[in-house]
Parts: structure tokens; C-alpha cells; sequence
């Protein structure tokens, strides 16, 4: 009997590890199609807006033009040019910038990608730290002050867009009370993220806040909760050690579209205070026409939101040990 | 540890509840206050079984909660609950949390919800003995893996490590049990500990708790509103209604002595399994005798209704790239016939495919293999159209009656809209004096046309969803567990309801249920049913009186009897284990699992339906 149980516990086991590989090859699989159709998307309409990469004030001699076309592989037919992108990027090859002709895309994305992390993964600590900690206690202490106070403050972060947030605190910390500086990296101190920090989470504590809230207070009536009273059990440990789990679930669900809004949210913080980050380059590279570029960095953070979505359901799958791969 | 200790006289009882009430106020000033508990007094002696039951709504469960102090903030208690020298209603929730889980514990109806989902069953009942007496985690695991031995849960280490949903109920209330007397309390609560349980497993958890009894001593405060159970398990009764206590007294006493015509009514609407001659349910608070009309008087005419070798099949889970899609054959061959106005009982355990086969038979699933002929005619070969008009002649009572009504539709609205489909050319004038006839065949107001569900109780719902089911005149309906969800006294209006209206429009009956003796009650003809197949069917009396399949037997068995005497003197049959999952059904006989008298050849060979007495029985040794 007990040997039977082993065996039986031991292939429950691997049966797990079968299911959690053809999960992450299902997603790898399904992602493929995703990806085709984003940088199709993308492709065709970085291509319908007027304009080329080489349009200047001044006119460049057509003879030239057409020589810049020809080393691009601008004259080409747009689908032998999607075709040569597409077998590029296959090979990760993300071509070269039209506009900093010395670099590739590929060093661009380099050079930005780190401090538009810094920026985006403090945003996001900050704001799943602050916004479970409202949420849970606004719960807690449902329909006091406390509580309305919150959710008030939460739903006013939600409304008021971060490019309005963003200068207006620069007004009051930077310029009036001169506490933070305005912009820039500086000497490259935790103190200039500050404030873009903190203009990028500010949405996102409050959506968090709200969610958490609404969860926690349902979990708190759940069956579950009343045993967990009935053992005795301290406040405290059956907040943490009962209600936070699953109180969990959608915050988790809400991670992947937290983190392109603070993706979304970065291309315009860093324009804002000057943050030389990934987000500054998509944009210039927009405004350019730099097609490589601007290709790049989408396809870039698709893969980055595709790989993020798959963490958060392996994270969901162990909050919620019912949820089936 | 220190309040277990406290001194105690031995002469006192372990708990003394006084002149206890609970009441919820108004919010607004022309809100009513809530009496949910009235003056409520009683003892429980150490080591005693001291049963409370009422119907919903009689406080029993208030009661309960109020003592552990689990009550809702709105709540307001009054009066005293004396355990151990300290009175449990005054205590703040810090010197409350020293006794609950401690030396008072709590468990609960619904074993599905009232574990942890999220969280290892270890490490649920390891919480418990690192709060209350400080143990390692790595000790209190040993210890619980012990306790869970003690509930005879197999492979306890094992357990410990797995989640609820990986569980059967039954299971999941073992662990439940274990984990509730993990601290060793003096007094267990159990509020209706078995009712969201099959019978066959709530059979084994009675007798568990007996034991476990015997074996600790633990007083236990059983709440429930079965009287059976209380007659196998209780020392006294304490019945309640209306959140007020009516009686008070040792079993025998109020069982075969009771000064409280509430407590006689509440007994006489029982139907009871062991009972021989049929007769028409007592309804509470209606003492005159009404003529009988019991299931002679209801004679069966011919076939109208065929079933011949029913498959249904659900498909589990999605199919991967690498994964062929796996069936769920929830019924799986199955064949009966039915007469005009008989009664066709279909009982079985949670998953025996039941509700399947009367959603197969009404082809409101796919079938996937088989015949129903109603009336002549085969359903699986009409059209959409005409098998929406053959709906006409089928109908269906659901078991939720709250939840089947449409909560925007007006009763009215709900109760015509089979006319509309049925008969479109009929006048609203037409169609509301129908409705208005066939509400007041089911009792109620014609007044409450222009009312909406959720203003009505849960009886007075069931008899709207059989007024709907039953306005377009059908010949056959289906009840799917129609009394299952409601209280044994309104029970027994609608038993007797639809065999009243049996009796007049002569309908055809299937009657799905999981009471054995509610079937009893109704039925002409009753069938067994195992995971998708057909265990036994025979006419009522022999298949109650003699019933050939082991799985039958023990079902029988498995009943409690609401009759002291004789459900402490029965010799049960208890069943071993669960019923096995229908997606890997055991192989030859899906019962060998858990029969008595499995062989080699019940594992190798399907047994087919046979004639064995007056049963059609599927097993090689009936």
C-alpha cells in the first residue's frame, strides 16, 4: 500500500514536470504567430506615416537619395523588404539605425534597455509594495475613514494621466521646494529616478490598491477565513498566512498589463525628465522615421511582455494549486 | 495549555449556556431587528452528544457561531456561555483565540469551502499546533500526519502534502476532523458535518465521530437538521425553531415521549426508508389527516417513454498537440422504459451520472450513442423544430428553485413563458388566466403574479418552477433533486404536491434524488445507478425490502433511521473509500472498488443486467 502510494506520488510527480514542459512549449509555440502579426502591424505602419528616414529640411540631391535607398534596401518592394527584416531577425539581427549610423539597433537597445529597466522594476516594486499594503489595510478596516481616504487618493492616481503628474511634481519638489532634481541621470544616483519613479507608479499603486482591496475583502468572507477564526488563529496570521494567497490572484492577472503600462507609461516619463532609456530612443526613432529602430524596440518588448505573460501564469498556477496549465 | 487546566468542579458541566440571544439590528430606523436566537439556555456535559436541530432559519447555527464568537460585527449577543469558569460571549477575540481551536473546535457543513484551497493541507494543520502549543513545524507536521492516521485517512504523510481539490469530500472532511482535534478539545462543534456529504461517505464519518469519541471523550455539539442522524449519534436533543428552543431531552425521550407538537410534526414529515406501508407525508402545522393518496391509487398505464442503451459523454480537459482529448462517459449505456402516470425513482451518489441521464433523456446534452423514444417517436432523429415542439410533452423541475428562476422575470412572466413558445398564437388574456389557474393548483396566491422571485422562499419557488414545467400540459417530467435544497417540512408538501398532481394530469415521473427514503416515498419503480451504469432496478418494495446488488445494500444501509432504537441496533455495511473518479473508471464492475465480495472475475468481466428475484441486477455474484 504504501509502496503503491510512492509510486503513485513519484509519477503524480513527473506527470507535473510533463505538463509544466508542454505548457511552456505551447505558449513558445503560440507565441510565434503573436510576434509574426506584431511586427507585421508594426512594419505596416511605421510605413503608411508620411515621411522617409532620410527626409531632411534640406533637400538631398536625388542621385544620393537613391544611393541611400539602394544601401538601405529602401528601393526594394515592401514585401521582399519584410522578408529580408523577418530572416534578420531570425538570426537576431536587428539591422542597423538610419539615424545613428554608427550604431545598430541592437547596441541602442543595450545602451537603453538597463536604465529603462531600473526605472520600470523600481516602478513596479514600488507600486505592488505600496498598493497590496493600502489595499489590504483599506480592507482591514473596510468603510472607515481609512478606507474612504484610500480610495479616494487611489481613484484620483487613476484618473489624472502620468504627463500631467510628471510635470506637476517636478514644479513641487524640483522647482519650488528644490528637494529632487528636474531631470537627467546625473552622476547616475538612485536620487534623479526619484521622482520619474514615482510619477510612473502612482497609476499603478492606485490600480492596485483598488484591486486588492476588492479581493481581499472577498477572500475575507470566504469560508476558509471563518475555520481559520475558529482555530484560533491571530489576525495578523490569518491575513498572511490564509487571505494573502489568494487575495493574490488578481493582482497577478493584473501584472501583465501593469507592466506595458509602465512600459507605455516610460516612453513618455523619460522624455519628460530626460532619462536616456529605451523609451527615448522608440520615440525619436519615431518621430525620425527610423524604421529599424523603431521595429526593434516593439519587437523587442513584445517578446519581453510574451515572456513576462508566461511568468505570470506559472506565478498564478502556484497561488492557485487548482488552476490547471 | 493553562485554560484546558483551569479548575473545574467536577459536578459542573463543561459548558453552560444562558438565556442566550442573538439579534441583528435594523440599520434603518423602519428595519426590523432580526431575532435570530431567543433566550436560548442549555448544558453540555463533558464526554456528551448533545444534538441541536431545526429547520433554516431556526438559530441553530447562529447559536453555534455566536458561542465560538464567529458572528457577524452587526450581531448582538446577550447572555452567558459558562466553559471552564469563563463566560465565551465576554471574551475579547485575543483570550478567545486561547480557547478556540484549542479546547473548543470548530467543523463545518461544507468541507469544499472550508479548507484552504490555496494552501498544503500540512501546513493547515501545522498552523494550528504552532499557535496553540508551540511546536516546530517539523513536529507539528509529525504530529498531524498521526491525527490524520487517528481519521483513518490513508498515506497521512502523503496527505499533508497535497491540496483540498486533490481530494474527495469525505476525505477533505476527515482532514477537517483531524484538524479540529489536532489540540485535543474538550468539546467539538460539528455544524452539519455530513450534509454536503453522499451517504455512503456520511455513513462513515458518523461512525468515525463515534468513535473518535469514545476514544477522546470530546463532548460534541452536533448541529443538523437530519433527524436520523441525531437518532444514531446523540444523547439529547435539543430542538429549535424559530430561534427559540421548543424541547430539550435525552433521545429516547423526544423521540418516542415528545410533549412538543412542533417536535411530533417535524418527525412525522420524515419519510422514513424502513417504512412499510406508504402513506401521505405529515406537513408541519397542518395536523388534520388529509385523504391519503398514496402510490396505489396512482395505477400505470402503458409505455410512453424508451430508452435504449444512452450514452453521454463530456470531454475533460483540452486536448494538447500531445494529448488526445479524454472522456468523461458520465452515462454510460443505459436503457429504461417508462409508463404513463408511474414514477421512475433514479438513485446514486454525486457522480453516478444521474442528472446526465435525465439532461440525455430530455436531449438537452448531446448524446452520444443510444435511443429515446417518447411516445413513438425518436427524439435523436427530429429536427430543431420538432423536437421543440416534442419539448412540449417534456419538461424539467430543477433542483435550485431560487437559482432557476429568472430574478427580472415576474412570476408571471416566468410562469407563461412556456406558452409562449409552445402556443405563440395564445392571447396574454388566455395565458394569464392559465397562469393564474395552475398557481393556485400549486397553492399559491394568484396576487403573487406581478411579484419576483426572490420575494418568495425556497418552497414557494419550487412549486413556481413545477407550475412552469407543468402549464403546456407535458406527459413526462423530470424532477432532478426537486426537494433536495429545501426543509424537511416544506419537503413534504412538495412530495406530496407532485404526487397529487400525478394522480390528476397522469403524468409520467422520473424523480432523481439522493435520499433513498424521499424515493421511497414516491416512486413505483426504483433505479440504482454507479458511475454511469444501471447497478439494479426493481419495483419499490422489493428493491427496499431485498436488494440484490451489493452497492444497493449498502446504500440501504448507509441511511440513518430516524428511530433511536432502531438505527442503534442496525447492522451497517459500510462502504470503504469513494466513489472512483468517472474518468478512469475501474475496470469490468465499476463497483469492485469498494464491494464486499469483488473476485478476480469482477475485474475482468462487465457484469450485463440479469434477473435475480424481482430485480435487474448488474453484478456476477447477486
Amino acid at each position: 500500500m504504501d509502496g503503491g502510494a510512492a509510486r503513485l506520488d513519484a509519477h503524480a510527480h513527473t506527470a507535473q514536470n510533463r505538463t509544466m514542459l508542454s505548457f511552456a512549449f505551447r505558449r513558445f509555440l503560440s507565441a510565434i504567430p503573436t510576434l509574426l502579426i506584431l511586427i507585421a502591424l508594426a512594419f505596416a505602419l511605421i510605413r503608411v506615416a508620411p515621411g522617409g528616414p532620410f527626409d531632411t529640411e534640406k533637400q538631398i540631391p536625388p542621385e544620393i537619395e537613391a544611393r541611400l535607398n539602394e544601401a538601405y534596401h529602401l528601393d526594394e518592394p515592401l514585401y521582399q523588404q519584410f522578408g529580408r527584416y523577418l530572416t534578420g531577425l531570425a538570426q537576431g539581427d536587428f539591422g542597423p539605425s538610419f539615424q545613428y549610423k554608427d550604431f545598430t539597433v541592437t547596441e541602442l537597445i543595450a545602451a537603453g534597455f538597463p536604465v529603462s529597466l531600473k526605472l520600470g522594476g523600481l516602478a513596479m516594486l514600488l507600486a505592488l509594495l505600496v498598493g497590496i499594503s493600502v489595499g489590504t489595510l483599506a480592507a482591514l478596516r473596510q468603510n472607515s475613514r481609512t478606507d474612504h481616504v484610500a480610495m479616494a487618493a487611489a481613484m484620483t492616481g487613476i484618473s489624472i494621466p502620468n504627463f500631467v503628474l510628471a510635470p506637476l511634481l517636478v514644479l513641487l519638489f524640483a522647482v519650488t521646494l528644490r528637494w529632487l532634481p528636474a531631470g537627467g541621470l546625473g552622476d547616475g544616483s538612485l536620487i534623479n529616478l526619484v521622482l520619474p519613479v514615482i510619477s510612473l507608479a502612482l497609476p499603478q499603486i492606485a490600480y492596485i490598491a483598488r484591486l486588492t482591496r476588492g479581493s481581499m475583502i472577498e477572500v475575507l468572507r470566504s469560508d476558509f477565513i471563518r475555520t481559520a477564526r475558529a482555530q484560533g488563529l491571530p489576525g495578523r496570521e490569518i491575513i498572511l498566512g490564509h487571505a494573502l494567497k489568494p487575495a493574490m490572484l488578481p493582482i497577478v492577472s493584473y501584472l501583465g498589463p501593469a507592466t506595458a503600462g509602465i512600459i507605455t507609461g516610460s516612453v513618455v516619463i523619460e522624455q519628460i525628465f530626460g532619462v536616456p532609456g529605451l523609451g527615448r530612443y522608440f520615440v525619436q526613432g519615431a518621430l525620425n522615421r527610423d524604421y529599424t529602430l523603431v521595429m526593434g524596440v516593439v519587437v523587442f518588448y513584445g517578446v519581453l511582455i510574451i515572456m513576462f505573460n508566461f511568468l505570470v501564469d506559472l506565478a498564478y498556477r502556484w497561488l492557485d494549486p487548482r488552476v490547471k496549465l | 495549555m493553562s485554560v484546558q487546566m483551569a479548575a473545574r468542579p467536577n459536578d459542573d458541566p463543561l459548558l453552560r449556556v444562558e438565556g442566550l440571544s442573538v439579534s441583528y439590528p435594523g440599520g434603518q430606523p423602519d428595519q426590523q431587528t432580526i431575532h435570530a436566537v431567543r433566550n436560548l439556555s442549555f448544558v453540555i456535559a463533558a464526554g456528551e452528544t448533545l444534538g441541536i436541530v431545526g429547520e433554516s432559519g431556526s438559530g441553530k447555527t447562529q447559536s453555534a457561531l455566536s458561542l465560538m464568537g464567529l458572528l457577524p460585527e452587526t450581531a448582538l449577543k446577550a447572555g452567558s456561555a459558562i466553559f471552564a469558569g469563563r463566560d465565551l460571549l465576554s471574551l475579547d477575540d485575543g483570550k478567545l483565540n486561547q480557547i478556540r481551536g484549542s479546547a473548543i473546535s470548530m467543523i463545518f457543513q461544507d468541507p469544499m469551502t472550508s479548507l484552504n484551497p490555496h494552501i498544503a493541507i500540512g501546513r493547515q494543520m501545522s498552523r494550528v499546533l504552532e499557535r496553540h502549543q508551540g511546536m516546530s513545524r517539523r513536529t507539528a507536521l509529525k504530529v498531524a500526519a498521526e491525527m490524520l492516521d487517528a481519521v483513518r485517512v490513508p498515506d497521512a504523510a502523503d496527505r499533508l502534502r497535497q491540496y483540498p481539490h486533490e481530494l474527495s469530500g469525505g476525505m477533505r472532511q476527515r482532514i477537517m476532523i483531524a484538524t479540529a482535534l489536532l489540540c485535543k478539545p474538550q468539546l467539538l462543534i460539528a455544524d452539519e458535518p455530513t450534509t454536503a456529504l453522499d451517504v455512503t461517505v456520511q455513513a462513515q464519518i458518523l461512525t468515525l465521530m463515534h468513535d473518535l469519541q469514545h476514544e477522546l471523550g470530546t463532548a460534541i455539539l452536533l448541529i443538523t437538521h437530519d433527524m436520523g442522524v441525531v437518532a444514531g449519534l446523540c444523547d439529547r436533543v435539543l430542538v429549535m425553531r424559530d430561534g427559540q428552543m421548543r424541547e430539550c431531552g435525552s433521545v429516547n425521550k423526544v423521540f418516542y415521549e415528545s410533549q412538543d407538537n412542533y417536535t411530533r410534526e417535524l418527525l412525522a414529515a420524515v419519510p422514513r426508508l424502513d417504512e412499510v406501508q406508504p402513506r401521505r407525508l405529515a406537513v408541519v402545522g397542518d395536523s388534520e389527516a388529509e385523504a391519503t393518496a398514496d402510490i396505489d391509487s396512482r395505477p400505470v398505464g402503458d409505455t410512453m417513454l424508451t430508452v435504449d442503451k444512452l450514452e453521454v459523454r463530456f470531454s475533460a480537459g483540452r486536448p494538447g498537440p500531445f494529448r488526445p482529448v479524454q472522456f468523461l462517459h458520465a452515462v454510460a449505456g443505459v436503457s429504461l422504459e417508462l409508463g404513463r402516470g408511474e414514477t421512475l425513482g433514479i438513485v446514486g451518489e454525486s457522480g453516478c451520472g444521474k442528472s446526465s441521464l435525465a439532461r440525455g433523456v430530455l436531449q438537452l446534452v448531446d448524446v452520444h450513442a443510444g435511443r429515446v423514444t417518447l411516445l413513438g417517436e425518436e427524439l435523436g432523429m427530429l429536427d430543431k423544430q420538432r423536437l421543440k415542439q416534442r419539448r412540449r410533452q417534456m419538461q424539467i423541475i430543477f433542483q435550485d428553485p431560487l437559482a432557476s428562476l429568472d430574478p427580472r422575470m415576474t412570476i408571471a412572466d416566468i410562469v407563461a413563458e412556456p406558452l409562449h413558445t409552445f402556443f405563440p398564437t395564445m392571447s396574454r388574456t388566455r395565458q394569464l388566466v392559465k397562469v393564474k389557474a395552475i398557481l393556485e393548483r400549486m397553492g399559491l396566491e394568484a396576487g403573487y403574479m406581478n411579484r419576483y422571485p426572490h420575494e418568495f422562499s425556497g418552497g414557494q419557488c419550487q412549486r413556481i418552477g413545477i407550475a412552469r414545467a407543468l402549464i403546456a400540459e407535458p406527459e413526462l417530467v423530470i424532477c432532478d433533486e426537486p426537494v433536495s435544497a429545501l426543509d424537511v417540512s416544506v419537503q413534504a408538501q412538495i412530495v406530496n404536491l407532485l404526487m397529487d398532481l400525478q394522480q390528476d394530469m397522469g403524468l409520467a415521473l422520473i424523480f432523481i434524488a439522493h435520499d433513498l427514503a424521499v424515493v421511497r416515498h414516491i416512486s413505483h419503480r426504483v433505479m440504482v445507478m454507479y458511475l454511469g451504469r444501471i447497478a439494479e432496478v426493481a419495483d419499490r418494495d422489493a428493491l427496499y425490502n431485498s436488494p440484490r446488488h451489493p452497492y444497493t445494500q449498502a446504500l440501504i444501509s448507509a441511511v440513518p433511521i430516524p428511530d433511536p432504537r432502531v438505527e442503534r441496533n442496525r447492522d451497517r455495511t459500510l462502504l470503504a473509500g469513494d466513489v472512483p473518479s468517472p474518468l478512469e473508471p475501474p475496470s469490468g464492475c465499476a463497483f469492485r472498488t469498494r464491494c464486499p465480495l469483488a473476485d478476480a472475475r469482477c475485474a475482468a468481466e462487465t457484469p450485463g443486467l440479469r434477473t435475480a428475484g424481482e430485480s435487474l441486477v448488474a453484478c456476477h455474484h447477486a
